[in-house]
């Protein structure tokens, strides 16, 4: 049994499908990137993995359960934007994490903010919009979760600190458990992933694993995403 | 996990309103000084009246703070950014709104005994001083106190039952009515949740558009239960029944008097806590039904 | 990792190794890390480099010792091998690419020569 399994996953806003009838396997052990262009969907499908949306069809299981209490304890997000209240310090929404998810490791936690030189007793409302990413992100990467959704984990990110991102994923890897990063950066993942979803209109164009997409193609994946998405 | 949740909504909001209560009694405890030390009538009456409509407005600022407080915390934690974390928390959606609810009705219930403790210590200062005030030379204030204690004490005997189901009543009330906000707000919140722009705005400006309507109504049937009793009570004579106090010299008429008043009284806060209880329960259920089931956070 | 290579990754990584082997940063006999620490070193994914691992094994260049890990083969026959293969390789991409810029092998040895002096 895949860890994630979609099943004619639909969402629609108002007459507009965002996720059209989506139907995908995603077996665990796997690093995936999920490609494709803004308001292709990537971030709709992500937020309805973890419970923030309901599907107006279809089902989204992880490892065999609807989004709820029992995946949310095995599911790992990083949005796009911060979640964290502002008034707390690092340390307090450390020790928040700690309290709810039973997979936190808040020693990791800590040697992490410590190599990215991030001081625990900060509030976060002083931090910078870069170091708050930071954050979050040793918050998710402390996880020993079955399921990380990254959304767009690099984007706004200086090169250096994206080094650190991809190896840290990298560095965390379990083959009890996948990966999803969603980015519209491809070039700078490529070499992370083991597989490649591309995405577009709220459908799935493209799956297959990184190498058969070389090997076939005699592209990169990135040049490939740019022929298949061309404007 | 509720209990979890509740640990850190309370923390929250320990953040500031424990230092409103701390100002609160602290200016009930100057006032209540004031009229323990001072000893001339006239500045006493003075130094009340003032002190009276400052007390209006602490009290008041206390109830209105704690209630923004409180607002803040339900949008913020559960429909702002945030609530990417909060929703994604492992438990269920359910327990994240009851602990809302929960928290802001404790709390407003902190605020309604600090209310209570704010009045309690002047009044008790007045009820102590009026011996003092009839021994010296000042009889107006110190003779109005005491004829007022004496009226009630009158007027209450043989209303005793009638008093008793007024307190409980008022007692349920509080209660009804600190459970309401948080459950209401958090209603308001959740039926525009899938507003894009403006959320928070259309949150507030339908719980206070409501609100304010609610105290219309309620008002207007405070008026109508008045009306409507006194005419079922005495007929077309009815109103020439609300006598005032002073002109009433009869002990059983005082009783009479005060019983009919309790029955009103009573009337009304059946009327207001059955409203208002309605409203809080269909809130609740509503909310958590939305948050359970059909939540998009967007 | 090459950008523009458009090569599978675990292709490259079998390249890169050998290198590494060939050139002395990895002698025969020596004790390679774990795959998670080459992933992280080359900054790859770590099921791709099992894949080029596997794939080197199979060739006799590593060989895995059941409780202390991958080790470079002591076989100097094997790597000398593979040396002399990719020389091979990389001299006829050198000539073929000569030959693209229209100088022939003739003149492609007169510049060598030059160069040694």
């Amino acid at each position: 049994m895949a860890i994630i399994e979609y099943r004619n996953l639909t969402k629609v806003y108002k007459n507009v499908p965002a996720l059209n009838g989506v139907n995908l396997d995603i077996p665990a052990g796997r690093i995936v990137g999920l490609l494709g262009p803004n308001g292709s969907g990537k971030t709709t499908l992500i937020k309805l993995s973890v419970g923030l949306l309901t599907p107006t069809a279809g089902t989204v299981m992880i490892d065999g359960n609807v989004p709820g209490p029992q995946t949310k304890a095995v599911t790992a997000y990083l949005p796009e934007k911060s979640y964290m209240s502002e008034w707390m310090s690092v340390e307090s929404i450390v020790s928040y994490f700690a309290d709810f998810y039973r997979d936190f490791d808040k020693n990791k936690a800590y040697e992490m903010l410590s190599r990215l030189g991030i001081d625990p007793k900060r509030t976060l409302k002083t931090l910078s919009k870069g170091t708050k990413e930071k954050v979050q992100l040793v918050l998710v990467m402390s996880r020993a979760a079955k399921v990380y959704f990254l959304d767009e984990p690099i984007a706004g990110v200086d090169p250096a600190a994206r080094d650190y991102i991809l190896n840290t994923i990298i560095r965390n890897y379990s083959e009890n458990a996948s990966v999803i990063i969603s980015t519209h950066l491809i070039y700078d993942v490529e070499n992370v992933l083991d597989d490649a979803i591309f995405i577009r209109n709220g459908q799935i164009v493209l799956a297959d694993s990184a190498d058969n997409i070389r090997e076939n193609s005699g592209k990169t994946v990135d040049m490939l995403f740019r022929e298949v998405f061309r404007c | 996990m509720l209990g979890k949740l509740m640990k850190y909504d309370m923390k929250y909001m320990a953040r500031i309103l424990p230092w409103l209560y701390l100002g609160g009694i602290g200016f009930s405890a100057l006032v209540t000084t004031f009229i323990l030390v001072i000893n001339n009538g006239t500045v006493l009456f003075l130094g009340a009246y003032a002190a009276y409509f400052l007390f209006l407005i602490a009290v008041e600022g206390i109830a209105v703070c704690s209630s923004i407080f409180m607002m803040v915390r339900i949008y913020r934690n559960m429909f702002s950014d945030e609530g990417y974390l909060t929703f994604t928390l492992p438990v269920k959606n359910g327990d994240v709104l009851n602990s809302k609810i929960l928290t802001g009705a404790i709390w407003t219930f902190f605020s309604g005994i600090v209310a209570l403790i704010m009045i309690a210590l002047p009044i008790g200062a007045a009820i102590y001083k009026v011996p003092k005030l009839l021994e010296a030379d000042d009889v107006s204030i110190g003779m109005m106190i005491e004829s007022l204690i004496q009226e009630f004490s009158v007027g209450l005997a043989g209303n005793e039952v009638k008093l008793i189901i007024f307190l409980v009543l008022t007692v349920v009330l509080i209660v009804i009515s600190a459970f309401f906000a948080p459950a209401f707000y958090s209603f308001c919140c959740a039926i525009t949740h899938k507003i894009k722009r403006a959320r928070a705005f259309a949150s507030v400006a339908i719980f206070i558009g409501v609100s304010y309507a609610l105290g219309l109504i309620i008002s207007i049937s405070t008026v109508f239960i008045e009306i409507f009793s006194e005419y079922y009570m005495y007929g077309d004579e009815g109103f020439s029944a609300i006598t005032p106090t002073a002109m009433i010299y009869d002990a059983s008429e005082m009783s009479a008097y005060f019983g009919l008043r309790l029955n009103i009284m009573i009337i009304d806060l059946l009327v207001i806590g059955a409203i208002m209880a309605v409203i809080t329960v269909v809130s609740w259920i509503v909310s958590n039904r939305i948050v359970n089931k059909k939540l998009n956070l967007l | 990792m090459n950008i523009s290579d458009t090569r599978p990754v675990y292709v490259q990584l079998i390249d890169r190794i050998y290198t590494m082997v060939l050139s002395g940063q990895y002698p025969p006999g020596a004790k390679l890390p774990t795959v998670r620490e080459f992933a992280e070193q080359m900054s790859a994914n770590p099921n791709t480099v099992q894949r080029a691992l596997s794939y080197l094994e199979e060739r006799g260049l590593i060989y895995t010792q059941r409780t202390t890990g991958k080790f470079i083969t002591e076989d100097v026959s094997v790597i000398e091998h593979a040396r002399e293969s990719l020389a091979r390789s990389y001299t006829i991409e050198y000539f073929q690419r000569m030959y693209m810029i229209g100088i022939d092998m003739q003149k492609a040895k007169e510049i060598i020569n030059e160069l040694e002096e």
